[in-house]
């Protein structure tokens, strides 16, 4: 109850400061926030923010699928095994540091003003994190358990679905809310730097407007779709993985 | 003459040391016998499962017959339970396939011969430790192994408990006519549930004993005479 409490007058100060902000500066600079509501609702109706929100939001869940399995498969795999692991740890560190912008503007060039460079794209820069998280899980497996599998002669398909995933679930839950984030950031800047729709082709366009209340607006529509989603897919699907602890 | 279920002749087993823990021994097991391996904690009795289970080889195979196409159940000192999985699940796991509705169907009749039959969709953090264990003999005996090895799976519990849960492995073994290796360092144990023991001892470890459990007279007497201090 206090919680809940505290969580409203948190928030409330946030707007509260931006709403007397607003008032203060010039309206252009600093739309308040019924301004921003008003162009949510009127960029809803007479826009085309769903049109481009919905264009993201697949490019967004293609590059996380695309990003989330390819690294989960070499996290695991480097996890499990020291040849492999030796053979692409420099590779992975590499593939961390490398700049998001180097590799947009890589693919773009190598692949193609597409959909396929700009999710490539999103995917490369996600990809590495992924398997960091999984290449920890693997390496913490419980060897007790897995001798189990062992004992029982368990086909390697069974061993990987019955005893080996369930370990690694809290590692991907990690790199998918992690992930989620980081990827619609990533994917604004593919779509400014090359598409001519999505949230990111939209911000540049009113951003050589000035148009900061659109500007806001898109962005926190699509902040709202991100939470949608971590309520209504990611918390019940880690309550599901999680229902036999205690 | 029984038929003979394992036999196992091993030239001993080193560690990557260098450090032998097994000298050179011969094993064989009748088909359906409960046999007790006795000896004291740290001398290899694992080792010499873990070989027998096939989890770890030998320096050398002199001969060997063990059942590895077959299927081997395996009881160990924790119960080892998937805590992801149910009471059913966990049973289930012994099976190599995916479960059919025969599968599962037998896998609840497993759980009632042990007692849990209420318990089928319930997780191990739901479960007593005895409860626990009920379900990891259930997984052994599942799916009616042509070897069932147990490596110490009662010594970490209270006396009561472990007596229960000896009864009920004596109870299944007979009525399943299984061949069991059962590993342990009490002797009061091994005498109880073997037909036969067998005692380890000597540096590298080898076979200093082994005889029927009805002359357990000469079993205590050659026991006690090899460990002046009987580990508890």
């Amino acid at each position: 109850m206090t919680n809940t409490l505290w969580r409203i007058l948190g928030f409330g100060s946030f707007i509260l400061l931006w709403w007397s902000a607003a008032l203060w500066l010039n309206d252009d600079i600093l739309p308040s926030p019924p301004a921003v509501m008003h162009t949510i609702i009127h960029h809803t109706l007479h826009g085309e923010l769903i049109h481009h929100s919905l264009v993201t939001m697949g490019r967004v869940i293609i590059s996380f699928i695309i990003a989330m399995s390819v690294g989960s498969a070499i996290g695991i795999l480097m996890g499990r095994n020291t040849i492999i692991n030796s053979a692409f740890d420099d590779l992975l560190i590499l593939a961390l540091n490398m700049p998001a912008l180097v590799t947009i503007i890589l693919c773009y060039i190598w692949v193609g003003l597409n959909d396929s460079a700009a999710i490539l794209a999103v995917a490369i820069n996600k990809i590495p994190l992924v398997v960091i998280n999984l290449r920890e899980g693997a390496r913490a497996l419980n060897k007790d358990l897995l001798e189990v599998g062992a004992v029982y002669r368990l086909s390697s398909i069974r061993i990987l679905r019955l005893i080996i995933l369930p370990q690694l679930y809290p590692y991907m839950m990690a790199a998918a809310r992690s992930g989620l984030s980081l990827i619609w950031k990533i994917v604004l800047v593919v779509e400014l730097l090359g598409r001519s729709d999505g949230i990111g082709f939209q911000l540049h366009h009113f951003f050589q407007f000035f148009d900061i209340a659109a500007i806001l607006a898109y962005s926190f529509a699509f902040i709202f779709f991100i939470i949608l989603i971590e309520a209504f897919l990611l918390r019940p699907l880690e309550t599901h993985i999680n229902r036999w602890r205690k | 003459m029984a038929q003979v279920s394992v036999s196992l002749h091993i030239s001993g087993k080193s560690f990557v040391s260098g450090e032998q823990i097994l000298a050179p021994l011969q094993l064989s097991v009748a088909t359906g016998e409960f046999l007790c391996v006795l000896g004291p904690s740290g001398c290899g009795k694992s080792t010499l499962l873990n070989i027998l289970a096939g989890l770890t080889p030998p320096d050398d195979f002199i001969s060997h017959d063990i059942p590895s196409q077959h299927h081997i159940g395996y009881v160990f000192q924790e119960p080892r339970l998937m805590p992801w999985l149910t009471a059913i699940g966990n049973i289930l796991l012994a099976q190599n396939t995916p479960p059919s509705p025969h599968h599962i169907q037998k896998a609840h009749r497993w759980l009632a011969h042990v007692g849990l039959k209420d318990k089928a969709s319930h997780y191990p953090y739901q479960l007593s430790g005895g409860q626990q264990r009920r379900v990891a003999l259930a997984r052994a005996f599942f799916n009616h192994p042509s070897l069932l090895l147990m490596d110490e799976p009662f010594t970490s519990l209270d006396a009561a408990l472990a007596r229960q849960l000896q009864e009920l492995t004596l109870a299944l073994w007979q009525k399943n006519h299984t061949t069991i290796v059962f590993v342990t360092h009490q002797l009061e144990e091994a005498l109880l549930l073997g037909q036969r023991v067998i005692l380890l001892g000597g540096n590298p470890t080898g076979i200093i004993h082994d005889q029927k459990t009805h002359h357990s007279k000469e079993i205590r007497q050659r026991y006690h005479e090899v460990y002046a201090h009987p580990p508890s």
